[in-house]
């Protein structure tokens, strides 16, 4: 009897150790104590999800830094070059991503939730999982556009009554790559060129497309699908159009450095992005997660819509649909 | 008398290497990478000329390049006529309100510069700009008078924004300003304006040609309204092609180098200029032994309509654009000012901006920044001043030269270089406040040297002299006869640099971290993040405690002397 109730006690004492107390992994990344995190996420994003981390692994003490994907990746080139490894995770746009796979700056590792992703949300060469989305779509002013005359797909945009209505970011490459990917590169260039051949109004940065939208500049804009659900809950007259075929979604991959100094600590951080609790926080700060089981609150499910995500490509690959992007729209003017 | 050469042999050859140090490095970087055909630090890199025949060969750039050209001019002319125009109500004339001018005049400089151009985009576009909007009910008509999308319009948006740079340095050549010669061209029969234009303004060439010369290279280099405003216009500009070869992938740092060789060669030619025009230095010299004490021109009743005029000045550059901050900040979204939209006025944004993670750490680490850069640059740029204007060194024209091309480094590429040698020789300052400070002294030295020098060659050789016949050394007559009376220029570079510091990007994105994070990042972070109200609402608090700062520098200065 005595005997068993010792049994019992440290049945109990065992059971009652927080659970991660036996993960080797957290194991070897109290030892490590720290990480370092490049990412093109805004500060009060990512700064949350380091917070939401160190509150659940307090031992370890996390940084993070953030630049647009492109500084990100200059950053990366030159501190590697001069022989250091100062990140140990990264996060970044697709086409940057890819350019870090290819130049063996990232190693590999699957989490244990990516099982759970779709196919094109994770890597199948194991170098990367998503950790969120851009749905880019077709978005217009309710005032000056209604929505039964809204245009339905993208090639509706080529009627004669669109011809300098529409608002384009000049460096929409994510976006040309899906319909290259989707229709076939002759179909998607004669789509482009007629589309060009249509007066777009080129305006720098999503975030001055979205505002000068709703603004009234101008009635339709290639946006994005999160803000314009944010700016409708706000109760700014725009919306956006579900039926465009293809959606394109670009991913925003995360890795671990080829030499990560705190690699464990690296891996349990990545564990913790993707897995529905750390997506679960991606949600709360309005984007979309990658997570493909996290319901969105919008009015339209994502399963309804005919998604084409643009995965990590070559930098080769890269370098060609910018190459053919600028070659169709000349968007600086020349 | 070793004692008295000691400091001088120190000092100078100090500044000397200094400057060349901060400069020929990242110009070294620039130069070896727009000669190589790979990045640098790249193993199968070879030598090649390609990246320029790539950049020079192809016959848009040079239409691209004449866009500059009128685009930079305008704007230099422009700016420099409202600049000059309230740097003279306040120094020389009795004007009334001249403090109040005097610190207005400063804030188009604090507004970040895509919160300004945007607030002309939402003033002056042709369907949603509020202006044309007015004129549209007032009139009845159905087009609006203005077009912000246009060369013009790309050039008001950027001289507005720039005139501030023309305000403080002329305000600081009106200062040093000798009225005996004034009074003699009256007393010769001059009217006021004949004086101005006679005597006034020769004897500010320095100044005027400092003044003008940043402002074209400036414009020249600036991309932020050719980005938002030429784009749209299909107005492209030279910068455009930079932009371009940083936007591929991955960024092509050859092709972009040997494209910023045009802008660095124009600045040396923009410096040769000066020196031929200001060469006679001794013709310029205001501040003699004599006394030199600027007075005030009696306007009598015009000085209501100098004052009317600079208010209106404020009243269409200044209130409209923060107005129209003001408004976007406590708006749910974007709309023209309506009735309804009042009703949902929040102040979200501001509390939204007040509790932005490490808000705190970087307002801290900029004013350092701020006060560590300004001073640095103004102290070093004074030295070098007196060896290019007072000295009679072989190379001295070189040396300004050297201090004033930094201006002409794409901010990214003075970046990566100072990672570069950074973590390559000294890894222990990487990603903390000294490399920005580094940065920041080498990116706005140029600013320095060019306020320093213009104020340097007023002040008279003989007083220098004097001091030196009565026993004091270089070092004491420096410090005590030449930086006191350069004052002027000093304190405007000071302002200057210390203001521009605030939001300098470009380079500071590539070299900080997390505990040495700057205001003009987390700046950024938030226009990224899309949610331009918060954007808007850090550009309000900006605003708010430069003028706040601003008018109490004032009080503190006309109590100790220094606004004198």
């Amino acid at each position: 009897m005595r005997l068993f109730s010792v049994l019992l006690g440290l049945a109990v004492v065992v059971v009652s150790l927080p659970a991660s107390a036996q993960d080797p992994l957290v194991e070897s990344a109290r030892k490590e104590g720290r990480f370092m995190w490049y990412t093109s996420m805004n500060i009060p994003d990512s700064q949350p999800l380091l917070d939401a981390f160190t509150k659940k692994y307090p031992f370890i003490k996390a940084q993070v830094w953030r630049g647009s994907s492109e500084k990100v990746l200059n950053k990366i080139q030159t501190e590697t070059r001069a022989g250091k490894f100062l990140f140990d995770v990264v996060a970044v746009n697709a086409f940057e991503a890819g350019f870090i796979k290819a130049n063996h700056l990232a190693q590999r590792y699957t989490p244990p939730s990516a099982k759970e992703y779709l196919k094109g949300f994770v890597d199948p060469d194991a170098y990367w999982v998503d950790i969120y989305d851009n749905y880019y779509v077709l978005g217009y002013n309710t005032k000056l556009v209604r929505k039964a005359e809204a245009p339905q797909s993208w090639e509706d945009l080529l009627d004669a009554k669109w011809k300098g209505k529409f608002a384009m970011d000049p460096e929409d490459h994510a976006w040309y790559l899906a319909l290259q990917e989707a229709w076939g590169k002759d179909k998607a260039e004669r789509y482009g060129r007629a589309l060009a051949g249509q007066g777009i109004q080129w305006r720098k940065g999503h975030t001055l497309i979205a505002q000068l939208l709703t603004a009234g500049e101008f009635p339709l804009g290639l946006v994005y699908a999160h803000r314009m659900e944010e700016l409708k809950q706000k109760g700014a007259p725009v919306d956006w159009v579900t039926t465009t075929d293809p959606i394109p979604v670009e991913v925003h991959p995360i890795l671990i450095a080829a030499k990560a100094e705190n690699v464990n600590t690296a891996k349990l951080f990545v564990e913790f992005i993707t897995s529905r609790e750390g997506q679960a926080l991606i949600k709360e700060f309005g984007r979309i997660p990658a997570h493909p089981e996290l319901p969105l609150g919008w009015s339209v499910n994502p399963k309804q819509l005919k998604l084409h995500g643009v995965g990590v490509i070559s930098p080769e690959r890269a370098s060609q649909v910018i190459r053919d992007w600028r070659h169709v729209f000349s968007p600086m003017g020349f | 008398m070793n004692r008295h050469l000691d400091a001088r042999v120190l000092i100078l050859p100090g500044a000397v290497l200094l400057v060349a140090y901060l400069t020929i490095v990242p110009l070294g970087m620039l130069v070896y990478g727009s000669l190589r055909s790979g990045a640098v630090g790249d193993p199968g890199a070879t030598y090649t000329l390609a990246n320029y025949a790539r950049a020079y060969l192809d016959p848009t750039l040079y239409r691209l390049f004449l866009n500059s050209i009128v685009y930079a001019a305008g704007t230099c002319l422009l700016a420099f006529v409202i600049g000059a125009y309230l740097a003279w109500v306040t120094e020389r004339t009795n004007t009334p309100l001249r403090g109040l001018i005097a610190v207005i005049a400063l804030v188009p400089f604090i507004v970040p510069g895509i919160l300004n151009t945007i607030s002309w985009l939402l003033l002056l576009s042709p369907r949603i700009g509020l202006i044309n909007l007015v004129v549209k009910n007032a009139l009845g008509v159905t087009a609006g008078p203005f077009d912000v999308y246009t060369l013009a319009g790309m050039i008001w948006v950027e001289a507005t924004h720039l005139y501030p740079l023309v305000f403080l340095l002329m305000s600081a050549a009106f200062r040093s300003m000798d009225m005996s010669l004034e009074e003699a061209s009256i007393m010769a029969g001059s009217r006021t304006f004949t004086t101005l234009r006679r005597v006034t303004l020769p004897l500010m060439r320095p100044a005027i040609i400092s003044t003008m010369l940043i402002m074209f290279v400036r414009a020249i280099e600036a991309f932020e309204v050719p980005a938002l405003i030429g784009i749209p216009a299909g107005i492209p500009v030279f910068t455009s092609r930079i932009f371009l070869a940083i936007h591929q992938f991955p960024s092509d740092f050859g092709l972009a180098g040997s494209y910023a060789i045009t802008l660095l060669l124009l600045s040396t030619v923009g410096v040769l200029i000066y020196h031929r025009l200001t060469g006679h230095a001794k013709r310029f010299a205001t501040i003699t032994g004599k006394g030199y004490r600027p007075r005030l021109v009696d306007l009598g009743r015009w000085r209501y309509a100098t004052c009317g005029g600079a208010l209106l000045i404020f009243a269409v550059t200044v209130a409209l654009p923060v107005l129209v901050l003001c408004w976007v900040s406590v708006t749910p979204y974007y709309g023209v000012p309506s009735w309804e939209l009042l009703q949902r006025a929040t102040l979200e944004a501001y509390r939204y901006v007040l509790n932005y993670p490490t808000a705190l750490v970087a307002f801290k680490n900029s004013l350092y920044l701020a006060a560590g850069s300004a001073t640095a640059v103004m102290l070093l740029t004074s030295v070098v001043a007196w060896i290019t204007v007072k000295s009679k060194f072989p190379g001295r024209a070189l040396l300004d030269n050297l201090a004033f091309i930094p201006i002409a480094f794409p901010g990214i590429v003075l970046g990566v270089s100072l990672i570069w040698v950074s973590l390559t020789l000294v890894p222990v300052i990487y990603g903390t406040f000294w490399l920005l400070l580094i940065a920041y002294i080498t990116r706005f030295m140029p600013y320095g040297i060019r306020a320093a020098s213009a104020s340097m060659v007023q002040i008279h050789d003989d007083l220098e002299e004097a001091a030196l016949a009565c026993g004091s050394s270089w070092r004491q007559a420096f410090q005590r006869i030449i930086l006191p009376l350069l004052m002027p220029g000093f304190v405007a570079g000071w302002i200057y640099v210390s203001t521009v510091s605030l939001r300098e990007l470009s380079t500071s994105i590539l070299l900080y971290s997390p505990d040495s994070i700057v205001l003009a990042i987390l700046a950024f972070d938030m226009w990224e993040g899309g949610q331009y109200n918060y954007v808007a609402a850090l550009g309000v608090i900006m605003v708010s405690v430069l003028v706040l700062m601003a008018t109490v520098a004032r009080r503190l200065g006309a109590r100790i002397g220094l606004a004198q």
